[in-house]
């Protein structure tokens, strides 16, 4: 509207460009590899040790919080955007080579090599073993356990064993081939700033 | 009723015998009580209305026979059969010989049924045999994680998927029919040999195709007229023989009943006995291998043999095809709607849609109406903010409401439409209602810019008086507000009485005075809606052409050229709902 507002022009205006979110509290006591990727706008917060591990990358928007317990996300986890890990109880352990899709929140132990799919969510207290899915917009009540091996997936998360990964070790082979080569191409696009998280 | 006040449904095949085969077929008795049923009020309470009202973007309109065209009346044909999974055009001849399953690469995941993708397998150098080239092909599902690595099933080459499952299936088949009856040798069981000659299914199905065939063939043989002795010996041929000569009225009467034709009861003829050695097999199966080996019936249901137990046996599923449909009007066999032949268009090559062709009727409550201007029904003033909306769900009984009825004309010649109500609403809910411009004209669809540059001149005829002047007065016989090609008429309606009007002014029925439910208390007009307008024939069009080059130019069209269209319908407004007592 044409009215002037007085107070806006009595503020400082921002320099272009500079990023909008801004360290209210004092970042978590973390330990970050100097290899893994965290974005601007990631977020880390709580007051519980995080640890983030080598080849990590951690999208834009991707939250890891520590409030509740401490995070501990091994060597090449993936975090997509908006995914959430929330530290509880006496802590939250994400194996290595996981991926988080996009706007899953893991409240959990995950183990190695699995993928949690879009939109899922992981209750408090479960356990998901190793190479398993989780189909997108999967939800597993608290103190689930999913064994090793194990897709879940369709409406009434139906599981069934992975086989083909479990008895070919040349399929678990290629899909570690696949994932590398995803996290080489991640790893040039994702606008890196994890000196911001450094203490 | 989900639907949320105020509505507009148009009704289609009012009438059952309205598809011309069914004309032909009457009677003359109920010719006479159809021609009653069309002069009588369209009752929006019958049963039978369920079936016949539509929204008008569901209609299809056929320009020959100048009628609205819902499902129940045009017939669909298949223009394409395509492979949803490729977007790759099958031949119908294809489709007959083959099935109606994609013959390419295209296969469904038979634990969840989403697409496979063909996949490389690296052997590990140390695994693979050198002369296997070190690769071979997959099919997985990126989905559910399935892949034909469950099965046992790889291939070697990532093309020509349907020949070499094809090949590997057979090769399959034939090494458990070994197994069996190397099975069938150790048991002690009586029935050896009965068990050594067990075919395989698709034997079984050829089988049986066969003996199906030959038992029809006896029962009506090729060609009755034929001058073979032989063939007027046998049961049959006597019977059709006697059909032949026997008056129409017997003649129905016995093709009705089918001869009986005996069933198969020998494994030559497509018979599957029970074995008790498969059975002993299956059910040591499941007790080894659980409850997850065994399959779903949607899983079963997506197999060529649904018998398919276990998830070890599922094998994927070629892809269905799908269809794109022509709709051809039952009537007058015209085409209404034909999609483009190319898969990739989602447009369509003709399209008649009632929505471009007939009027469309929208009905508003008056006083819910603040905005200057129908075209625009968000209002900005500030009154449409500060004044109470109108509540269609609570209708007082006995206290009349005026609502105003717009009609838009997609057509671009003006129409001159006559509408009519019955006084009374039909069912127990007797409501009044009273139109007060029953004819009047509506501009044609003209250009949008043309009433936008002449604003002034458009809106010139009104029959209301001006808003500000204390409560609105419409006056009978005017129309309420006109535009473009829209025209607004006012409606008068007087609710009625759910459970029977007040004692006094109409006398209760034992009718009424039965439990009314939800839907008896639903105000419905049904609206008669008749309109004409006159066309330019395309034969005219070639006439001033004709005339132009001759030098004559001539401004009018001739009169032979310029014709009359009547178009006529029903439509139910529903209007509210009345409150309880």
């Amino acid at each position: 509207m044409a009215t002037p507002q007085p107070t806006a022009s009595l503020r400082p205006t921002p320099p272009k460009r500079a990023s909008t979110v801004k360290p209210i509290l004092p970042p978590p006591p973390s330990t970050i590899h100097p290899t893994a990727v965290i974005a601007s706008h990631a977020v880390l917060s709580g007051t519980h040790p995080i640890t983030i591990g080598a080849h990590c990358i951690i999208h834009p928007y991707a939250r890891i919080v520590s409030a509740e317990g401490p995070v501990e996300l091994q060597e090449g986890v993936v975090v997509w955007e908006h995914g959430i890990i929330e530290g509880r109880g006496e802590g939250v352990r994400i194996g290595r080579g996981v991926i988080v899709e996009s706007g899953a929140r893991i409240e959990g132990e995950v183990g190695e090599g699995s993928l949690v799919g879009q939109g899922s969510i992981i209750g408090v207290g479960s356990v998901v073993g190793k190479h398993c899915k989780l189909a997108p917009r999967t939800i597993l009540e608290p103190q689930t356990r999913i064994p090793d091996f194990t897709v879940v997936y369709g409406a009434n998360n139906a599981r069934r064993v992975d086989t083909t990964v479990r008895d070919k070790a040349e399929t678990m082979t290629a899909r570690e081939k696949g994932q590398q080569r995803q996290m080489d191409a991640l790893r040039k696009l994702v606008p890196g700033n994890t000196a911001k998280w450094m203490t | 009723m989900a639907q949320q006040f105020p509505y507009t449904y148009y009704a289609c095949c009012i009438n059952a015998s309205s598809s011309a085969s069914l004309v032909q077929k009457r009677s003359s008795h109920t010719t006479t009580a159809d021609e009653e049923d069309e002069d009588r009020t369209f009752d929006p309470r019958s049963p039978r209305a369920n079936y016949s009202l539509y929204p008008l973007e569901h209609l299809l309109y056929c320009d020959d026979c100048q009628q609205i065209r819902c499902p129940r009346c045009y017939t669909e044909e298949i223009v394409a059969w395509y492979c949803p999974s490729c977007l790759f055009d099958v031949p119908n001849t294809q489709v007959r010989t083959e099935g109606n399953r994609c013959q390419r690469n295209c296969y469904n995941c038979p634990i969840c049924t989403s697409p496979l993708q063909v996949n490389p397998l690296e052997h590990s150098s140390h695994l693979a045999p050198e002369s296997s080239n070190g690769a071979s092909y997959f099919l997985g599902c990126p989905y559910c994680n399935w892949s034909s690595l469950d099965i046992g099933v790889e291939f070697a080459k990532h093309t020509g998927i349907t020949a070499q499952l094809a090949k590997l299936k057979t090769a399959r088949q034939s090494q458990a029919k070994k197994e069996r009856e190397e099975r069938a040798e150790n048991t002690d069981s009586n029935d050896n040999n009965a068990l050594n000659e067990r075919p395989t299914r698709d034997d079984l199905f050829s089988n049986l195709k066969s003996f199906y065939k030959d038992a029809l063939s006896s029962a009506n043989p090729v060609n009755p007229l034929s001058f073979d002795p032989t063939l007027y010996n046998s049961p049959p041929s006597v019977t059709r023989l006697m059909n032949l000569y026997a008056p129409p009225s017997v003649k129905r009467a016995k093709a009705a009943k089918p001869t009986p034709m005996r069933e198969a009861h020998s494994t030559s003829e497509g018979l599957l006995p029970l074995s008790p050695v498969d059975e002993d097999m299956s059910i040591a199966r499941m007790a080894q291998a659980g409850w997850d080996s065994l399959s779903s019936t949607a899983q079963r249901s997506q197999q060529q043999h649904p018998t398919t137990k276990f998830v070890q046996d599922l094998w994927p599923a070629q892809t269905r095809l799908l269809t794109r449909r022509a709709k051809r009007c039952a009537t007058c066999r015209h085409i209404l709607t034909k999609p483009d032949s190319k898969i990739s268009s989602t447009r369509y090559r003709i399209r008649i849609l009632a929505l471009d062709k007939v009027p469309r009727l929208s009905i508003r409550a008056l006083s819910a109406l603040h905005t200057p201007h129908p075209s625009f029904p968000i209002s900005v003033s500030s009154t449409a903010a500060t004044a109470p909306r109108f509540e269609y769900e609570n209708l007082r009984p006995g206290v009349m409401v005026q609502f105003l009825l717009t009609l838009h004309n997609p057509l671009f010649e003006p129409i001159r439409v006559t509408l009519g109500t019955p006084a009374v609403t039909p069912g127990k809910l007797a409501s009044r209602v009273t139109v007060l411009c029953p004819q009047f004209e509506v501009g044609a669809n003209t250009d949008v810019w043309d009433e936008a540059l002449n604003s002034s001149t458009t809106l010139s005829s009104k029959g209301k008086m001006q808003p500000g002047d204390g409560p609105v007065q419409a006056e009978a016989g005017k129309v309420w507000e006109r535009g473009r090609n829209w025209t607004s008429v006012v409606v008068e309606i007087v609710p009625g009485f759910p459970g029977g009007a007040p004692t006094g002014i109409v006398p209760r029925t034992a009718e009424e005075e039965e439990e009314l439910d939800e839907e008896d208390t639903v105000v419905e007009v049904p609206v008669f809606v008749r309109f004409e307008y006159e066309y330019e024939h395309p034969d005219a069009a070639v006439f001033e052409k004709m005339r132009e080059e001759e030098g004559a130019r001539v401004k009018e069209v001739p009169e032979m050229g310029r014709q009359t269209r009547e178009v006529a319908f029903w439509t139910v407004l529903g209007v509210g709902r009345v409150a309880g007592r």
